[in-house]
């Protein structure tokens, strides 16, 4: 372990410091990455970013620093700098210390020895097959491709001077991504799709290529659409990119104290309907967001945010746990060893008991709107949950049918209503990763009477 | 100050990839020191100095790019980095069915040091902090409506080497600071906010006494209007767009479109249509990197070209568009210099700089003059935009009912959608004022600094998106 020459040095510092909290976090992350470009192999990347990050105690208030260097001069400047930071802040009555333990839980699945050794040229490889296997729709409208496949491997060490201990993992990803174009007589259309999985080995570039192939293409035939009430199937792609500003940074504790959650004041209120439950579950066997432990040390959980409709609880890093007296939910997460922990979903579980087998989704529905992306989440209002969107890749169901693309619909309503709209759900659920960080695990959802304009 | 010992580093790094047999190799090599405070309600609740420093290696051969970095400057580093980045192009070159090369330039040697009063590596932190609590102090004192205050301040002191093996060796020095107030007003269970980025080339003498005073009135002021705003109607409208809308949608409807890599990739709306009419006449639009001292602006790129001040639309027509050296080779045009990294640890893609639309010659009163029922939209809080099909969505921070030739009821989150070519021959007039916003734009996962901007803008049959 990387820490545990640094520990001795560090302690030194903190006596002469009269520090007694301090906590440093170790990240290293190795990352191999071939781009396709215009139906091409095009770019490729290796890099290697590492580095220590340190909070410490002085005085009741809360430092931090960083450095990419590992040498014990470049950790004392770390250290003075996060005292001195410390110093500068003003008083903060809501920091209640460092967590005083750090443990990890037993999660497996979430490394794979052979993902390790992949070299550029098998990540090259892999790219050229989902390439390849996207080019077989040029005879079906298929205009360009672009993607990438990568891996990485993942190095994490927490050392915490109040119990004197170091935990540490060692975890793998591998992607794929693409993104297509189609054009036929002059229509164009766009598509997307991704696999994640802990194993290179099991990223599969057919069904994500054929994935988001058969979707460009199928957008190509045009459908016309009113605007009024529609029902409306959410794939959970256009899911992640609306819940990622709306639903779920309304289920953060930070925010939900700072009042900039519509949800705020609904703890034990149903929020949803009372056949979904909304689980945030880090410890799932394998699961890409899983993970023993989290940037601060403290064990991964589940945290059953909405049950059965009623909402139970909220996301907590250790911040905003001990704000509450309360253990943290084992969500603060740093998106790397410069940053301080935030708090960031893991695995988000969209649970129903009104499903609709999904051979027979489109039928249930009848007449209405089919949609696999949004565009313009980003702009909702976090605090309110209002939220103005553009349905893209959206096409018509029409009798029981899903037929051609619809374009430029919006769709607006505020988060806490639009909930409610969800009548029922599909069955197989697809992951999707989320802007904020973690990754959305849900079938199609099913929402009656969206307001949409066109 | 520019850390001196990152130009040999890169002299070192440039030395290395010499003997590796490459079409060329970029090296960039760079320094920055970085403060950033995130004060909210009172509190600091992240504050976070730093120092980063790394290179990145982007290497050419026969067609293929390959991309390496590392945050240490040390020996080893330098060596695997360079030897990464050519493994890498060399593999793809195997794979690659292109054949691309890079467009000849002229390869510049220059120093460009833009110096600050007080240079943000120079200032305190508990300065810094006081800063960032006394803009906090005074929104929150402005109004007792006003129940939520969030301030980032953030700043960099930035030293960066571009050297190419084609012989560019350029290093720079810029300072930068920002802030970013956000506000919050409530009154009877009813919400209404603003935000806004004030930023400049320069050191903390930029953000002065009367700037950050300007800022506050500002967002208390407009997050308290917000608190009577109504639910807006849906459907098509003549609105008026605020320079600051008008600047985000030639940022991101019409500058994106002008990106030659998505043009030749087929991902634009604007591709294949160099001098023929897409807009309507009144309509001039302007990338110009070549502002000196302009938030966004840099007088040479990240591949070491020379930059320049590229006309996108000229009087309704498309007459170029940004490119690198790579689109340049491909569209058989001269370089201009849009090629743009956030840092090492990213390669350069084409980017935006200084992006506006011409101001015209209506006064304000004239552009509303004759409009029964229409909407006035002020600023953004963000949109989006899918450059292929030229399609465009954006939430505008406030909005207002036109009746009648007047303003008259604020109303709620409201956002615009179109077209891109139909929005730009619907521009029916274009005002006389002309401002410029600072602010940073993504793509592929890089943040660079761009300013954009323009004046008033009438557009007919524009979409609206209401919840009324």
């Amino acid at each position: 372990m990387v820490l545990e020459d640094l520990i001795p040095t560090l302690e030194r510092l903190l006596k002469e410091h009269n520090v007694k909290e301090a906590e440093l976090f170790y990240s290293k992350e190795k990352a191999i990455e071939v781009r396709l470009e215009k139906d091409t192999v095009k770019t490729g990347k290796v890099s290697i970013d590492r580095g220590i990050g340190i909070r410490l105690v002085k005085d009741g208030k809360l430092g931090f620093s960083y450095t990419a260097s590992l040498s014990p001069s470049s950790l004392k400047e770390a250290v003075k700098k996060a005292v001195n930071v410390a110093l500068s802040k003003t008083f903060d009555p809501y920091f209640k210390g460092l967590p005083e333990e750090i443990d990890a839980v037993p999660v497996s699945g979430l490394y794979d020895a052979s993902t390790t050794k992949v070299s550029v040229e098998e990540v090259g490889e892999k790219a050229a097959t989902l390439l390849e296997e996207a080019l077989r729709y040029k005879a079906k409208g298929l205009k360009s491709v672009f993607g990438a496949a990568r891996v990485s491997i993942v190095e994490k060490e927490v050392y915490n001077s109040l119990s004197g201990t170091t935990i540490s993992s060692t975890t793998t990803l591998s992607s794929l991504a693409i993104y297509v174009v189609a054009e036929k007589n002059g229509v164009q259309a766009t598509s997307y799709s991704y696999d994640i999985k802990r194993a290179f080995g099991e990223v599969d570039p057919e069904k994500v290529a054929s994935d988001a192939c058969e979707d460009a293409v199928a957008q190509l035939v045009k459908a016309e659409a009113r605007p009024g009430t529609v029902n409306l199937v959410l794939h959970p792609y256009a899911l992640a990119a609306l819940f990622s500003y709306t639903l779920l940074p309304g289920l953060l504790a930070s925010q939900v104290q700072e009042r900039l959650s519509p949800f705020a004041r609904d703890r034990g209120n149903e929020v949803v309907p009372e056949f979904l439950s909304i689980i945030d579950d880090g410890t799932i066997t394998r699961g890409v967001g899983s993970c023993s432990f989290d940037d601060e040390g403290q064990p991964s959980s589940e945290t059953i945010l909405i049950d059965k409709g009623i909402l139970e609880d909220f996301l907590h890093n250790s911040y905003t746990a001990k704000r509450e007296d309360r253990p943290s939910t084992g969500n603060g997460f740093r998106r790397s060893f410069r940053t301080e922990p935030r708090i960031c979903p893991t695995n988000v579980l969209v649970e129903s008991r009104s499903i609709v087998r999904d051979s027979a989704l489109f039928e249930e529905v009848r007449n209405g709107i089919y949609c696999r992306n949004i565009i313009g989440a980003h702009t909702a209002n976090v605090a309110t949950g209002e939220f103005s969107v553009v349905l893209s890749g959206a096409r018509l169901i029409e009798n029981g049918e899903l037929k051609g693309a619809v374009r430029g619909i919006m769709l607006g309503d505020n988060i806490k209503d639009f909930l409610r709209k969800i009548v029922y759900t599909g069955k197989a659920k697809t992951i999707a990763p989320l802007e904020m960080g973690g990754y959305l695990h849900s079938p199609l959802v099913v929402f009656e009477k969206a307001k949409v304009s066109a | 100050m520019f850390d001196e010992e990152i130009s040999g580093v890169a002299e070192a790094a440039l030395r290395t990839a010499e003997k590796r047999g490459l079409d060329e190799a970029n090296i960039r090599v760079e320094t920055n020191i970085f403060a950033s405070i995130d004060f909210v309600n009172g509190r600091v609740v992240s504050a976070v100095t730093g120092v980063e420093r790394g290179i990145g290696v982007r290497t050419f051969y026969k067609g293929a790019f390959g991309f390496s970095y590392a945050n240490s400057l040390s020996r080893d580093s330098i060596l695997e980095v360079v030897e990464g980045s050519a493994r890498v192009a060399k593999y793809v070159s195997t794979k690659s069915k292109e054949e691309v090369q890079l467009a000849p330039h002229e390869p510049h040697k220059d120093r460009i040091i833009e110096e600050a009063a007080r240079d943000p590596s120079e200032v305190s932190f508990e300065e810094k902090i006081d800063l960032a609590s006394r803009v906090h102090d005074a929104a929150r004192k402005y109004d007792e409506r006003i129940s939520s205050v969030r301030v980032l301040l953030s700043d960099s002191s930035r030293s960066h080497v571009t050297a190419t093996t084609s012989g560019a060796f350029i290093e720079y020095y810029r300072p930068l600071v920002t802030i970013v107030l956000m506000v919050v007003a409530t009154e009877f269970g009813r919400r209404g906010s603003y935000v806004k980025r004030i930023g400049f080339v320069g050191g903390y003498e930029k953000l002065t006494d009367e700037e950050i005073e300007n800022l506050v009135k500002l967002c208390c002021e407009k997050a308290i209007v917000q608190l009577k705003a109504k639910p807006a109607p849906s459907g098509k409208f003549t609105a008026v767009l605020d320079s600051e809308l008008t600047g985000v949608f030639v940022h991101e409807a019409v500058g994106h479109a002008c990106e030659a890599d998505s043009v030749v990739a087929g991902r634009s709306v604007l591709a294949n249509k160099l001098g023929q009419s897409i807009a309507s006449e009144l309509v001039t639009i302007v990338d110009d990197s070549t502002i000196s001292g302009r938030w966004g602006a840099l007088k040479y790129d990240d591949e070491g070209v020379k930059t320049t001040k590229r006309v996108l639309i000229d009087k309704g027509v498309l007459r170029t568009y940004i490119n690198n050296l790579e689109t340049s080779w491909k569209l058989n045009v001269e370089p201009n210099g849009g090629a743009r990294a956030e840092s090492y640890a990213h390669p350069p893609i084409v980017r935006m700089s200084v992006t506006y639309m011409q101001p015209g010659d209506s006064t304000f009163e004239e552009l509303i003059e004759d409009i029964k029922r229409g909407v006035y939209l002020r600023g953004s809080r963000g949109g989006q935009v899918d450059p292929a099909k030229g399609t465009f969505q954006f939430n505008a921070k406030e909005a207002y009912l036109i009746e009648n030739g007047e303003i008259t009821v604020p109303l709620l989150d409201v956002s615009m959608s179109g077209l891109t070519l139909e929005t730009l021959k619907n521009v029916v007039a274009v005002g006389k004022d002309f401002e410029l916003g600072v602010g940073f734009c993504g793509k592929m996962g890089q943040r660079v600094p761009v300013c954009d901007g323009g004046p008033p803008l009438k557009v007919k049959e524009l979409v609206i998106g209401g919840r009324a």
